[in-house]
């Protein structure tokens, strides 16, 4: 155990290092110049600028920012917004996209079981066949569009839910929602096609054998294993969902770390892109991690060595 | 039934749980006002900033010399009475209002403003309007000096033109007569900063322009500051003209590229005033409304802005005037801004922003005339377009840019035959491949800084840093230079309208286009002090719920 720990925070290591070199090198490398605005500045003016983001020196820069943020966890000023540090900038966001992405994973986990095990037990008859045309469109349209029709739906025909911003429950419903809604089908494929492999197997025919009642067989038997594809779906699904999506931040303007996403790269911001896709590529390497110890728990034939 | 699922679910409600108790913010309150803008705070440093937003909330934190009057934006009495100027226009003496105070009770001097001007002047502070402060004699010097001694020791301030004569008063001496320095230093780059609380701050490693850190001489004081969220402004109880300021709190909010969840937002009350008219999608449907009387919380106006396309001046063919003038000749301008940009904004042949400089009249600048278009560049040696090698249009690819510049490309292809290549890109790389003038024509645009024309004429002087067409002309110029050392008002206006006239009838520099239109969205019923001006100056001071 303590091997496989060492192990994989080494491993995370090499993979941030790797994310944040091919990151550092593509963003100098990209069009455009971060100070470039409608006016053009005096070149007394961009020289002190590229002075003291670094940019004079991008060499030099790569390796005393990756000594900053590996010694005292200090990933710079924004250029944008040069009021702020990145860090400041991510632990104000990201408890925003957390919180949003914690609500939309717990409605995708439970109706995505509880849809995919529906349809497995109908296999074939019209309600499975419903239930699969739409999960179809539940991954496949894009999320704007989600958004944007339950906004119009609960916010401004009927309007139940307020139609933006931040800070009470009510206000998270809407966008955790659209959020949801994709994993709500992904899950839902998952675990039917999960729980119809398993529900073939010895174990489960000898359990119904032994005259053990329906609710038992599927809850323990049948879902215990089905369960093991959704949870690996899981790790990544955290991931993606807790640091934000762009798309529904921006039809509910909420201020989480999704629309940083993009639009520090739009600014050519370059320590906030950096801090970004590195707090990314973290919470994927801690959740990866987790999944892995969730697997030995759940399934005995696992052993981490 | 699943119990596998029972403790990631309990996991992520605690994690989510926690967080939303971390960000959710706190109730406003009944009296206060909100006011949107449609971009986030960039810095509160006047001395570093240069976004609309930034400005205008520097308007309310300090207050320089001079302010501006509500109504006609001429200056006005700020931390100083109007100044003494002496007789050849060159020495400026501004005598500060006694016992003047910072937001934190100490006292403001006339000290306090010279170091906030030295520390503007200093290349290391990135102060995007520094050459404004070059009007004053011995600055420009300063500032190369500085550049000069990099990261070393300051070079010898007392050269520059700005002398403390007591603690109230202040004497600025010019390199020129400049009839716009007192609009200059009501401008946020010529405020006074706290420097000691902001040394302090800095040495603490504290961020010095947030609250409480910020130490301010205007309306309100900085109390809150959530990134990307509200800054809540209160008024400032050692502010010299408190009684004035009516509101009780003020809570600025962003909405950045968010325009219908900002109008949704002013429609259910949650923000009193938007600080601009959307003009996106649903931005000609509610000048409609207004229009026909249906709406009368939206005001909408034209602004100190233009919309014109730059030529560059040193590419062949457009180095020929009349490659230039034909091309400025077939545009139908008002078709552009009918069908294309569709805000009903006020189309234009000058760059200079008309009827609003007081004293200032537009030349004619160039007529459409398509025949005339015609024939001048066959005289170039381009009949009917042959021969003209592919117009190289650069632009950015965003909102109604992209159509304007199409709607444009294809009257050249139509009237002249010339082949156009649409250039269009990213926001970023377009301003740097403007400034590297890597184009035949570009789009550009200018709002104007302060109340003279030649915040645009210096765009195409030689050598100006905004001149991205390479205009050089040696008329021109000396124009520009007869008006600089004319003193009589009225006949320095008029020769600087013989400079816009040579500069776009005989020269045309630019392909002028329209000029900007903007304003509020605000029910006046409930919300006065609002009352949007030429150059959407928002003075909160006089902001005030009904």
């Amino acid at each position: 155990m303590v091997r496989f720990v060492v192990a994989r925070f080494l491993q995370s290591l090499a993979v941030l290092w790797l994310v944040y070199t091919g990151t550092y090198w593509l963003l100098l490398a990209s069009p455009g110049n971060p100070f470039a605005g409608d006016r053009n500045l005096p070149p007394a003016v961009l020289a002190s600028l590229e002075a003291r983001y670094g940019l004079d020196n991008p060499l030099k820069t790569y390796f005393t920012y990756a000594g900053q943020v590996l010694l005292h966890g200090d990933m710079g000023t924004s250029i944008s917004y040069q009021d702020w540090s990145v860090g400041e900038i991510i632990a104000r966001a990201l408890p925003v996209s957390v919180a949003l992405g914690a609500l939309a994973l717990i409605m995708a986990l439970w109706a995505g079981v509880a849809i995919g095990t529906w349809g497995a037990l109908r296999q074939g008859r019209p309600s499975d066949m419903v239930l699969t045309v739409l999960t179809l469109f539940g991954v496949s349209l894009p999320t704007f569009v989600i958004g944007t029709l339950l906004l119009l739906l609960f916010a401004v025909v009927w309007p139940i839910f307020p139609a933006g911003g931040w800070g009470t429950i009510r206000q998270m419903i809407l966008p955790a929602l659209t959020l949801a809604l994709f994993f709500v089908a992904y899950i839902s494929r998952l675990t039917r096609v999960s729980v119809l492999d398993t529900l073939g197997a010895d174990y489960v025919r000898t359990a119904r054998a032994k005259g053990l009642p329906r609710r038992t067989v599927i809850g323990r038997h049948v879902l215990g294993n089905a369960a093991l594809p959704v949870l690996t779906y899981l790790g990544p699904a955290a991931a993606y969902a807790l640091t934000g999506s762009f798309v529904v931040e921006k039809i509910f303007a909420i201020r989480g770390l999704g629309t940083h996403f993009v639009n520090a790269c739009l600014n050519k911001d370059i320590p906030l892109v950096l801090g970004v896709v590195l707090t990314y590529t973290a919470v994927v390497v801690v959740f990866s991690f987790l999944v892995d110890l969730a697997y030995a728990a759940v399934d005995p034939r696992i052993s981490l060595t | 039934m699943t119990r596998v699922f029972i403790l990631p679910t309990i996991l992520l409600a605690l994690l989510g749980g926690v967080c939303l108790l971390l960000t959710s913010g706190r109730t406003p309150r009944a009296d206060q006002i909100t006011f949107a803008s449609q971009a986030d705070i960039h810095t509160l440093d006047p001395q570093q900033m240069s976004w609309t937003q930034d400005l205008r909330v520097a308007m309310a934190l300090w207050e320089g010399l001079l302010t501006y009057h509500p109504v006609t934006l001429a200056p006005a009495p700020g931390c100083a009475q109007l100044p003494q100027i002496s007789a050849d226009g060159l020495t400026y003496t501004f005598q500060l209002r006694p016992h003047l105070q910072w937001s934190n009770g100490e006292p403001l001097t006339a000290q306090d403003f010279a170091d906030s001007w030295q520390r503007a002047l200093d290349p290391a502070t990135s102060n995007k309007y520094v050459a404004l402060f070059f009007k004053i004699a011995g600055a420009q010097a300063y500032n190369q000096a500085c550049v000069r001694s990099g990261t070393g020791p300051r070079p010898d301030f007392s050269a520059v033109g700005i002398r403390v004569l007591d603690p109230v008063t202040l004497q600025v001496t010019l390199v020129d007569p400049c009839p716009y320095f007192c609009d200059l230093v009501a401008f946020p780059p010529f405020y006074p900063l706290h420097l000691r609380a902001r040394q302090k701050a800095v040495a603490a490693g504290h961020p010095w322009t947030h609250p409480p850190y910020l130490v301010t001489n205007g309306p309100f004081v900085l109390k809150e500051w959530d990134f990307k969220n509200y800054l809540r402004l209160d008024p400032n109880p050692y502010y010299h003209d408190r009684a004035q300021v009516h509101c009780a709190q003020l809570r600025l909010v962003t909405y950045p590229d968010q325009e219908n969840a900002a109008l949704l937002a002013y429609q259910s009350g949650v923000v009193d005033i938007l600080s601009w008219v959307p003009q996106q999608y649903i931005g000609p449907e509610l000048i409609a409304q207004q229009r026909a009387g249906q709406r009368h919380d939206i005001f909408f106006q034209p602004v100190f802005g233009t919309y014109f396309y730059v030529f560059n001046c040193r590419q062949a063919p457009f180095n020929d005037a009349r490659v230039r003038q034909a091309f400025t000749l077939v545009i139908d301008k008002r078709q552009l801004v009918e069908d294309v940009l569709r805000m009903g904004q006020r189309p234009l042949n000058v760059i200079v922003a008309p009827d609003a400089i007081p004293g200032y009249s537009s030349p004619r600048g160039l007529v459409r005339d398509v025949p005339r278009a015609q024939a001048l560049l066959a005289a170039a040696g381009f009949p009917e377009g042959r021969g003209f090698p592919a117009v190289d249009l650069l632009y950015a690819n965003e909102g109604i840019h992209v159509t304007a510049a199409q709607a444009i490309g294809q009257m050249w292809e139509r009237h002249l035959g010339v082949r156009v290549v649409y250039h269009g890109v990213e926001s970023k790389q377009f301003n740097r491949e403007r400034q590297a003038h890597h184009f035949a024509v570009a789009r550009g645009g200018w709002y104007g800084d302060y109340l003279d024309p030649t915040t645009w004429l210096d765009l195409a002087q030689t050598g100006s840093g905004q001149n991205d067409g390479q205009f050089s002309d040696p008329h021109y110029d000396a124009l520009l230079a007869k008006a600089q050392r004319q003193t009589v008002p009225a006949q320095r206006l008029a020769l600087l309208t013989e400079a816009e006239r040579y500069l776009l009838e005989d020269q045309c520099a630019f392909m002028p286009v329209c000029q900007y239109s903007d304003g509020y969205v605000y029910d006046p019923a409930r919300i006065a002090g609002c009352a949007p001006n030429v150059r959407l100056i928002t003075q909160f001071k006089y902001l005030r719920r009904r």
